[in-house]
């Protein structure tokens, strides 16, 4: 039985269910949450469960890594895509660095006002 | 990107432009840099061949005579004047625009109008006379026309009225005679046209009789006057063309002379009430001849020029067998002839009801304008048709039959004519006949040296009791039913239902941009999701 | 010669600037000067294809062509003026290197010729932009800072979708080649990449239902970087959506569904202006406004509507360059931006200079916004959108009731502040208005270069 789970199309289901949902958990996490860190987290999480969809679906049983070592000279047809696994390091590494700047907003937003939370941050708006 | 031509029609509007600016500009100078571009944008728009042209001119006009305004009125009445006249130059763009899709160029030569589908003929008709009615303000949207001229600096109200409202007129002239030409237009739509300017000018004459300020009479009584032109025009034959025409030039003149003549009496006493004036005469009684002069002119009596245009209008109106709108027309006259008086009579005569002292004297420059209707009105008077021979050259440039007449002297109304000449000479010479006679008399009468030596109601006035009727003239008229009707109604209330709901629903809308981040972002997933439900089949 | 400069000076001069740092304000303007200088000299062998390391479709390609050519110009000509303007300023220093950066980011959305490079360069201008919020260092502007962070990460989001499900389906990331491709995808899977792309670009392109956030960062941040939000970052947004989407050649409905979303933003944001008390956000919602109209510009299939939108880009690109630049005059006079300062202040030159900005985003002659409108106008009657040309001109007298309003208060009668100008920013100011002045008086020229833009845009395949 467990055999059949070691099928190509079932990966790809579980792959995009799980993304899907972490998509969820992500954005609901994003819209709900008021503690600022938390809000970011969130949006953290969203973006990494694309990147597991992207990857995880590139993926079929059997291939192996595109890298040329001792065992596997040359370059053929059993190797996973580098594309996408190229694109998703630039984009996790784009991540970080939007991440890390959030972080030092909140940090200083925090040290100027003392608030934290999503709906105390009052200074802009039509009335003021 | 500009054509310009030099055309007969052109010629005439600009010279009448020109000549009021001028002699305003003896007066006085201020914001000439705005006055100048006024008066460009007037020269693009009356020498204009092209439609980009036109309307280059056009909104040059409306923004440079805003920014005149602005500096004296108040921000409700300039926001009602940029708005209305900016909406009739995006009416005027739309029209233009359609146009130009169907025909494919600017160019007034070019533009044949048959190549214009029938369905889109009328929507074209609607935006350009929407334009026209601001402009020229027809009723119901004459609603930014009586604060402005009461509002704005005095001298630009001579211009606003002697030469911005006949924008309109031109625009007319242009459009429905010059490029689309009387044989594509039917006489339904044009039929209401008449009907409402002679509907405008009764209301407006109506309007003007209780005014206590002097400007806001005048100003009813353009919309008046401009009600006639609109009317006239749309008869859609060469005679209406040239009672037009004529009405125009008298009107542009009588404005002139009557707005400068208000402006000396502000100038001179600081009031601008009738209730606060009247007995001018004694002290200023060459403003009150010229006065006179223009009352006559405007109420279109003989002798003067006047009568020229109403005769006009009349025979015109008598040939087309319009006899409804004749009956208007004149009518209209007839009230006119109450706010004439009502006129002359609160400034110059009646009861003295100010105080000497803070007079300032009346600089000469003022009488130059006066002095230039006055000279038109008798000149036109004596040779009305010097006026046809101009109007010839221009209804042969758009087609119509040149009218003949057989001397300088007659006025032809195509079946009945008058010699101005002849009339002039008999009005003059019974008015020395009787000024002799007055004057044999003189001794013999008694002055009256106390305006209160006489009896009312049995009792004697003194001097605290206003006895001057002329300022309250037109409070008992709205005991008549349908004057009260015309009196108490206006457009202003539908006007400002517009406004209040526009304010409204932008602070209901303005709630979209002050929602939190959190909201927004739900707002973009619900959106995406919602897509993404209806187009995924 | 090659286009990989235009990213690679600025990007070396940021580097550099640890070294000058009392000559930042001056190398600005060196930079965005030397970058016009190659920009005129490589216009004459357009189109110009890179490759960087093998050929299409395996390579990673920058692309130049005649519409792309003509957005980088206008981005490092305004850059170029704004540096010039900064150079009596005594901002901080961060703003020399925050527009290096923007400038980098934005002229690689428009050189970039395959999608990830284009999300690499959307991600790089965003954070620019980020970082451009906060500069002020106060309350405000990190409340700003935060809450763009927040919407611009769910647009990436977004974009990430839409460029894991092509590369998914099509295999490929050129966006020539996923053109030649993209009709044999299923219909679900292209609905679901063209609604993706559009949430993702129409977040930072302002468009209705998704700009409720614009406002309020308009507000938080200074004028001064209001210009370069208003004025190169939506424009190049813009540009890149719609780029793509003639490229791809798609689905006409989708391009009406952009042109009604156009017009409803236009009419929401101009009538949500009407009863704003904050002369940042009216600059705002009058920027929202002009991007609707914008939209509405790109939707068409049409050389003329296609024309007169190129030069309204470029039109009011200038305008808002001029308008908040004379903004942020006032507002660091006052030091506050209520609509209440347009009563206080005295200086002709200031009210000539916002008159002339006024009149030309309301489309009037003889000023460069009228010929844009013009040529739109022309078009939609031309194409038969009767309704769509009736809707903007109702809404663009909605449009004058506040411009005008603004106007009046500077003939009100309070005792009044005078404002004195540099003479450096009055000759920026001056030569910009006299720009507006000269392109609606001659405009043969502009829109010569607005056709051939335009044609090269709607040509799709690379021209």
């Amino acid at each position: 039985m467990l055999d059949s789970f070691n099928q190509t199309p079932f990966l790809h289901s579980v792959i995009t269910i799980g993304s899907f949902l972490i998509l969820l958990i992500g954005l609901v996490g994003a819209l709900s949450k008021k503690n600022l860190f938390k809000i970011f987290l969130s949006l953290a999480i969203a973006e990494s469960s694309l990147f597991i969809y992207f990857i995880g679906m590139h993926f079929s049983i059997g291939k192996i890594a595109p890298i040329v070592t001792n065992k596997v000279t040359e370059f053929s047809n059993d190797m996973v895509d580098p594309i996408p696994q190229a694109m998703i390091l630039t984009t996790i590494v784009i991540g970080i660095a939007v991440l890390s700047l959030a972080l030092s907003f909140i940090i200083s937003y925090y040290k100027l006002t003392g608030k934290m939370r999503i709906d105390d941050m009052n200074e802009l708006g039509e009335d003021k | 990107m500009f054509n310009f031509a030099i055309t007969s029609l052109g010629n005439l509007f600009f010279v009448l432009s020109l000549t009021v600016f001028v002699s305003l500009w003896f007066i006085k100078r201020d914001n000439i840099i705005l006055q100048t571009l006024l008066l460009t944008s007037l020269g693009i728009i009356f020498y204009a061949n092209d439609l980009i042209t036109l309307f280059i001119g056009w909104e040059i006009m409306s923004w440079s005579s805003y920014f005149i305004i602005s500096g004296k009125a108040s921000l409700q009445t300039s926001q009602k004047y940029i708005i209305f006249n900016l909406g009739a130059g995006f009416a005027l763009l739309g029209a233009i625009v359609i146009i130009y899709s169907f025909v494919g160029s600017f160019l007034y030569s070019e533009i044949v109008f048959n190549k214009i589908p029938i369905e889109f003929r009328t929507p074209i008709y609607i935006l350009l006379l929407v334009t026209i009615f601001i402009k020229s303000a027809i009723m119901p949207f004459h609603y930014w026309v009586v604060d402005t001229y009461e509002e704005s600096d005095h001298l630009f109200s001579v211009i606003l009225s002697a030469i911005i409202s006949k924008a309109g007129i031109f625009l007319f002239i242009v459009f429905f005679i010059k490029i689309i030409g009387y044989k594509y237009l039917q006489s339904n739509l044009f039929d209401i046209v008449a009907w409402l300017g002679v509907i405008t000018s009764i209301v407006a004459s109506f309007k003007a009789i209780s005014q206590d300020s002097m400007k806001r009479l005048l100003a009813y009584s353009s919309i008046a006057q401009v009600g006639y032109i609109v009317t006239i025009l749309a008869i859609l034959n060469g005679s209406g063309l040239e009672a037009g025409l004529y009405h125009t030039i008298i009107h542009t003149f009588v404005k002139l002379l009557l707005f400068v003549n208000i402006a000396s009496i502000i100038y001179i006493t600081g009031k601008t009430k009738f209730s606060e004036l009247g007995g001018l005469l004694y002290e200023y009684p060459a403003l009150f001849i010229l006065l006179v002069i223009g009352i006559i002119g405007l109420a279109g009596m003989p002798p003067l020029a006047g009568f020229n245009s109403k005769f006009l209008i009349y025979t015109t109106l008598l040939e087309e067998k319009k006899a409804l709108l004749l009956v208007a027309v004149m009518f209209s006259s007839a009230t006119a002839f109450l706010y004439c008086y009502k006129l002359v009579y609160g400034i110059y005569l009646g009861q003295p009801t100010h105080s000497k002292e803070s007079y300032q004297k009346l600089p000469n420059s003022y009488y130059i304008a006066q002095i230039i209707g006055t000279l038109i009105l008798i000149l036109l008077a004596i040779v009305p048709s010097l006026a046809i021979e101009e109007f010839n050259t221009i209804l042969i440039s758009l087609g119509f039959k040149p009218t003949d007449f057989k001397s300088l002297f007659e006025l032809n109304g195509g079946f009945a004519s008058f010699n101005g000449g002849v009339i002039m000479s008999i009005f003059i010479a019974i008015f020395i006949v009787i000024l002799l006679i007055a004057y044999k008399l003189k001794n013999k009468t008694r002055k009256v040296k106390d305006r209160l030596d006489i009896s009312y109601c049995g009792e004697i006035p003194n001097p605290n009791i206003n006895l001057h009727y002329g300022y309250g003239l037109g409070k008992e008229l709205s005991r008549i039913g349908f004057i009260r009707v015309i009196l108490t109604n206006s457009s202003k209330r539908y006007w400002e239902q517009i406004r209040v709901v526009t304010e409204d629903s932008s602070l209901i809308i303005k709630q979209f941009y002050n929602i939190s981040v959190q909201n927004i972002g739900l707002i973009i997933i619900l959106f995406f999701t919602t897509l993404l439900l209806i187009g995924v089949q | 010669m090659s286009i990989l400069y235009f990213i690679a000076i600025p990007l070396l001069a940021s580097f550099l600037t640890l070294f000058f740092k009392n000559y930042l304000r001056y190398i600005s303007v060196a930079i965005n000067a030397i970058l016009l200088v190659l920009a005129y000299f490589i216009i004459e062998n357009l189109p110009i294809t890179e490759n960087l390391s093998f050929d299409s479709p395996l390579a990673i390609s920058f692309v130049l062509t005649k519409g792309s050519a003509f957005f980088m110009t206008l981005f490092i000509g305004i850059s170029f003026l704004f540096s010039l303007y900064n150079i009596t300023q005594n901002s901080r220093r961060d703003i020399f290197i925050l527009t290096n950066m923007l400038l980098i980011g934005v002229i690689g959305l428009v050189l970039s010729g395959d999608i990830f490079n284009i999300y690499i360069f959307f991600e790089i201008s965003s954070i620019t932009a980020y970082i451009l919020t906060s500069l002020n260092r106060d309350a405000k502007a990190y409340n700003g800072a935060i809450k763009y962070m927040i919407i611009g990460s769910i647009a990436s989001i977004f974009l990430l979708i839409a460029i894991i499900t092509i590369y998914l389906n099509i295999g490929t990331l050129n966006l020539i080649t996923i053109g030649e491709r993209f009709g044999y995808m299923g219909a679900n899977t292209q609905f679901l990449v063209l609604l993706s792309l559009f949430i993702g670009f129409g977040i930072k392109t302002e468009i209705f239902p998704l700009n409720f956030w614009a406002v309020d960062i308009y507000q938080a941040t200074s004028s001064k970087i209001n210009t370069l939000f208003s004025s190169i970052l939506s424009k190049a947004y813009i540009f890149v959506f719609f780029h793509i989407a003639y490229l791809w050649n798609v689905d006409s409905k989708y391009l009406l569904f952009t042109a009604m979303i156009g017009v409803i933003s236009f009419g929401i944001a101009e009538v949500s202006s009407l009863t704003s008390k904050d002369t940042k956000r009216v600059f705002a919602y009058s920027t929202l406004g002009q991007l609707g109209v914008l939209f509405i510009g790109f939707s068409y299939n049409n050389i003329t509507i296609m024309t007169g939108a190129i030069f309204l880009v470029f039109m009011h690109s200038i305008t808002k360059l001029m308008l908040f630049l004379s903004l942020d005059i006032l507002e660091q006079r006052f030091g506050q931006s209520s609509i209440e300062i347009f009563k206080q202040f005295k200086s002709p030159f200031l009210i000539i200079i916002f008159i002339i900005g006024f009149l030309s985003l309301l489309g009037l002659p003889p000023f460069g916004g009228f010929i844009a409108k013009l040529t739109i106008l022309s078009g939609l009657a031309g194409v038969g959108a009767y309704i769509m040309m009736g809707a903007i001109l109702v809404i663009s007298l909605v449009e004058a009731v506040y411009l005008f309003r603004l106007l009046s208060y500077t003939k009100d009668t309070q005792p009044k502040v005078k404002i004195s100008i540099p003479l450096l920013q009055k000759a920026i100011l001056a030569s910009i208005a006299f720009a507006i002045i000269y392109f609606g008086i001659f405009p043969n020229a502009l829109l010569d270069i607005s056709q051939q833009v335009a044609s090269s845009i709607i040509g799709g395949v690379h021209v």
